[in-house]
Parts: C-alpha cells; sequence; structure tokens
C-alpha cells in the first residue's frame, strides 16, 4: 500500500508535468516571450546605459559590479526575474483560473493534496524555467566564445530549483487571502514588483542602504542572483556558495510551511462554510 | 431589432451628425472610466508599486556611469520623462491594440457589432482613463523620483508638456487602431506586444535623444512617430536640443497622427468586412 502510495506521488508528479508543458507548448507565442524578455531587457538597458555614458560604459559597469560582461550579468538577472514572476503569478492564480475553467472541484475528487498538487505545478514550472535558463545563458556564452560546464549549468539548475520553489509558498499565500477579492492578479503584481526590486537581479544589492540588504536576504531570489553571478559570470561574491545554500534550503523550508498553513487554513474554512465552489 | 430600422437597445439613429457622435463619446468614455474605477486594487498596485519599478529600471543605467555621477540631474531627468513616455508608448499596444481582443475573450465583441456606433470609438475607450492614470501617474512618479533620487524634475514649460503628452497619447491612440485591426485579424497576439514594446522603446528614442543614434537606426527612429513625442517632450520639458525644428517636429507629429487615426478607422473598417463575410467575426 505504501509503496502504492509512493509510486501514486510519481504519478501524480508526470500527470501535472505532461499537463502543464502540453499547455506551455500549446501558447508556443508565450514561451517564444518568455525566452525573449531577457534579452529585451538587457537590450534596452545595455543601449541606454552606452547613449548615456558612452564609449566607457562597460568600463564603468565593470568597475561599479565587478562583472566583465554585462550582457552576460544582465541575462542572468533577466532569466531569474522572469522565472520569478512566472513562478509566483501561476501559483497566486491557481484557485482563480481553476475556478474560472470550472476544473476546481474536480481537483478534491482526487486523492491528492490539494497543497501538493500545486507545488508540484511550481515543480513543473521551475523545471520549464530551468530549460530556458539554459538556452538563454548558453546562447549568451555560446556567442561570448564560451561554454557553459556541466558542473556550473548543476549548481545554477540547482539554484534555481531552491530559489522558485519557495516562492510557490508566497503565491500560495497570495491565493489564499485573495481568492475571495477577486483580484488575485493585482496582489501578484505587488509581491513580483518588490521581489525584482529586491533580489539584485541587475544590480549589486552593496549600493543600497544596510537595510534593504537585510530585507533582501530573506529573499531566497536575492541569494540565488548571487550564486548565479558568481558561478556563472564570475563575479566576486562575499559569501561562499554552501552556505548561501543552506541559506536557500532554510528560506525554502520556511517559505513553503507559511504557504501551506495559509492554504490549509483557507481550504478548511471554505470547507466548512461551503466557500470551496463559491465564485 | 425592430423592422424599419427602429433602434435596438443602445442605438444612436435617433441622433445625428455630431450629436450622435457624442453620445458615441459619451457611452464610451462612461464605460472606460467605470471599468477603471471598478478595479481599485489595479490602481492602488500601481502606486504601491511604483518605487519598485522605479529602482528596478533606473539603477541598471546608473551602473554605466562612474558611480560619482549616478546623481547627475540631467540624466535622471532623462529617465523620468522616459519613465512617463513608456507609459503613453505602451498603452497604443496594451489598452487601444488590446481592447478587440479583451471585448472578443469577454465574449462582448458579438453585441458591439450589432450596435450602429462607430468602431473606433469604442474600442478607444480607454483612452479617457488612460488620461487620467497618465495624470495621476505624472504626479505620484513625480513624488517617488524626487523621495528616492533627490533630484529636481524639470519642467520648464508646463503647457508645452502638457499639449505634446495630449498628442502623444492621440499617436498612441492612432497606432493603437491600427495594431488592434491586426489583432482583430490574427487574434491572439499577448506575446507579440512584448516583444514589439521594446523594439518601439528603443528605436523611438523614448529614453535618449535619436541625434545620439548610429546612422542606419536614426533613420528608423526619425519614421517612427514616437520619437517626436519624446523629442518635444524633453524640448518642453528640460530645454533640450531637437533634432529637427520644433515647429517642424510638431508638423510632422500631427499629420502622423491624423494618419494614423484615419488608417485605423478605415483597417478597422475593411476588417470587420472581411471577417462578417468569412465568418470569422465570432472565430476566437
Amino acid at each position: 500500500m505504501s509503496r502504492r502510495a509512493r509510486l501514486g506521488l510519481l504519478c501524480t508528479l508526470r500527470g501535472v508535468m505532461a499537463k502543464e508543458l502540453k499547455l506551455a507548448f500549446r501558447y508556443v507565442g508565450s514561451l517564444v516571450t518568455i525566452a525573449a524578455m531577457p534579452f529585451m531587457v538587457s537590450g534596452l538597458f545595455l543601449g541606454i546605459g552606452y547613449a548615456v555614458a558612452g564609449p566607457a560604459a562597460f568600463r564603468n559597469f565593470e568597475a561599479n559590479t565587478g562583472a566583465s560582461s554585462p550582457l552576460l550579468y544582465m541575462t542572468l538577472g533577466g532569466v531569474l526575474m522572469i522565472a520569478s514572476m512566472v513562478i509566483v503569478e501561476n501559483t497566486s492564480t491557481v484557485i482563480r483560473e481553476e475556478q474560472l475553467m470550472g476544473t476546481f472541484e474536480l481537483h478534491y475528487l482526487t486523492p491528492n493534496s490539494a497543497v501538493l498538487l500545486w507545488l508540484l505545478h511550481a515543480l513543473a514550472h521551475s523545471t520549464l524555467m530551468i530549460l530556458l535558463f539554459t538556452l538563454d545563458v548558453v546562447a549568451v556564452v555560446a556567442w561570448q566564445g564560451g561554454l557553459l560546464t556541466p558542473y556550473e549549468w548543476g549548481v545554477a539548475a540547482a539554484v534555481i530549483l531552491l530559489a522558485m520553489l519557495p516562492l510557490a509558498g508566497i503565491g500560495l499565500v497570495i491565493a489564499a487571502l485573495t481568492v475571495r477579492f477577486k483580484e488575485v492578479w493585482a496582489a501578484a503584481n505587488l509581491v513580483n514588483s518588490f521581489i525584482a526590486a529586491l533580489s539584485g537581479f541587475y544590480y549589486p544589492l552593496e549600493i543600497f542602504p544596510r537595510v534593504v540588504q537585510l530585507a533582501a536576504g530573506a529573499l531566497p531570489t536575492t541569494h540565488a542572483a548571487e550564486v548565479l553571478k558568481s558561478v556563472v559570470a564570475r563575479v566576486p561574491v562575499e559569501l561562499p556558495l554552501w552556505q548561501r545554500v543552506a541559506i536557500m534550503a532554510c528560506l525554502a523550508l520556511a517559505y513553503l510551511a507559511v504557504g501551506k498553513l495559509f492554504y490549509s487554513r483557507w481550504e478548511d474554512e471554505a470547507r466548512r462554510r461551503g466557500e470551496l465552489s463559491k465564485y | 431589432m425592430r423592422r424599419g430600422g427602429g433602434g435596438s437597445s443602445r442605438s444612436t439613429k435617433f441622433a445625428r451628425g455630431a450629436r450622435a457622435l457624442l453620445l458615441e463619446v459619451e457611452a464610451a468614455a462612461e464605460v472606460g472610466v467605470r471599468t477603471y474605477f471598478r478595479y481599485v486594487a489595479w490602481l492602488v498596485t500601481d502606486i504601491v508599486t511604483t518605487p519598485a519599478w522605479l529602482v528596478l529600471f533606473i539603477t541598471p543605467i546608473l551602473l554605466f556611469l562612474p558611480r560619482d555621477q549616478w546623481g547627475d540631474p540631467r540624466t535622471l531627468n532623462f529617465l523620468f520623462w522616459g519613465f512617463i513616455l513608456w507609459d503613453v508608448v505602451s498603452a497604443g499596444l496594451w489598452s487601444f491594440g488590446m481592447a478587440v481582443r479583451r471585448e472578443q475573450q469577454m465574449g462582448t465583441l458579438e453585441f458591439l457589432m450589432l450596435t450602429n456606433a462607430s468602431r473606433a470609438l469604442l474600442f478607444s475607450r480607454s483612452v479617457y482613463p488612460r488620461l487620467i492614470s497618465l495624470a495621476l501617474g505624472l504626479a505620484y512618479v513625480y513624488a517617488f523620483f524626487r523621495a528616492i533620487f533627490g533630484v529636481e524634475v524639470l519642467l520648464l514649460n508646463p503647457l508645452g508638456a502638457a499639449a505634446v503628452l495630449l498628442a502623444g497619447m492621440a499617436t498612441s491612440l492612432g497606432f493603437g487602431l491600427v495594431y488592434g485591426a491586426l489583432v482583430f485579424n490574427f487574434k491572439n497576439v499577448g506575446p507579440l506586444n512584448n516583444i514589439l514594446q521594446f523594439v518601439l522603446l528603443g528605436v523611438s528614442g523614448v529614453f535618449f535623444p535619436p541625434a545620439l543614434y548610429p546612422e542606419p537606426l536614426r533613420t528608423v527612429a526619425l519614421a517612427t512617430p514616437f520619437t517626436y513625442v519624446a523629442d518635444l517632450l524633453r524640448f518642453y520639458a528640460m530645454g533640450t536640443q531637437t533634432v529637427l525644428d520644433p515647429a517642424t517636429e510638431w508638423l510632422v507629429l500631427t499629420l502622423y497622427t491624423a494618419a494614423l487615426l484615419l488608417a485605423g478607422v478605415a483597417s478597422l473598417t475593411l476588417v470587420e468586412r472581411r471577417l462578417k463575410k468569412t465568418g470569422g467575426l465570432g472565430a476566437y
């Protein structure tokens, strides 16, 4: 029985993965946009930066960030930013979207835990984001005449996964808090903007006051950005890799626990009041 | 619809000429403004998230300058007005360009097509809330900008700047109507909007003068209407040099805007007629 239960989880994971990949590839335009956005944003920053600072622009950039390639630095940040936005938005809107499609109740007819099911969705999205990261970053590294080594890719993939999954915890909190107020997209936008600004995707956080750095340290994406910049773009960082990973693992557990707590409370309340199917 | 042409619910057949047009404008404005204020959470989120977007957008650009120039008022003013113009440019794609698509998704497109109202007026209803949000945006972006970066925002000629912003919104509307007709035809262009937005911002000199562009790009910039909006806005706000003479830029912008609006109205009519013939009007 327990073996069947374990296999059941794997079957659910396979089902969710298959569903999400089919959906992603059905809307190829969205997939292309997600892959192209880091280049669009980086291109805009590089263009404006060069226009503002002239030929000394890239030298100044290296002096300010420690990165010799602004394109790689910004693409890394861009991929991570887009990935975090996708995870937060997809998880936040999961209840509302399923309700609007009329499939929300169907999930409750299966023997799966709803929280686990939504986290598996986040796992599927994170896997997709790792694929996009590979595509974008390999392209930039290759364009600069280099190669992403298996070690670098392995660390980057693990760090992205470790940074994205806890965001699903934030998503579940937003989903649970806003499902009755309908405007879940506005709440996701709010959270996304502050994650994007505080994680240092496009700049080193050392340029900000200490209090901002402390707040940023509570975000898993901040540590992921630091690790990616140090491993892939060779930017010198303060903390060693294992310490960053340990912090990220602790943050992941905390975020997921909070997400589960909020969602379970909402679910219990909704079951008691008969609001699970109330739109 | 009653026999003999008697009106359906909101028909403007009872009015003619300019009065009918005004009634349609009033109805479009009413629905646009009501919808805007119905989603208060979006309004609040726009305000609350502004500091985060300002930091996210401006800090990476400052990294290309030596640290002692990060507070340079001229550069920061360029970026402030660019940030404001971003809203004007994106309105063309997201608000006006996607109006048809939104009606399709809400299932109300066919009902609108049953009326005798001008399609261009119906699909430009978001210009009214966009004007409100532009005015509000100027106020709160200014407040946050000053608080974060500590520089005075230059506004040498407020009337001139306001006139350019209004003209820019009309340009954006014209561009959006033409683009909307394409959306009408090709349906799901949401992903394209994201990419097109950055291309437009880049080639239109929204953040830096096109005079700094290398030659082939400079010609492309001068062929884009938003280049003149950006150039004239910086001229009135910051006193910067324009690429062409300001009067010539006004003339080009006015003609360009008029042409875009006419093209938008005509293309919407053409696409509607074609889709009605092929039965593609209700196909999503």
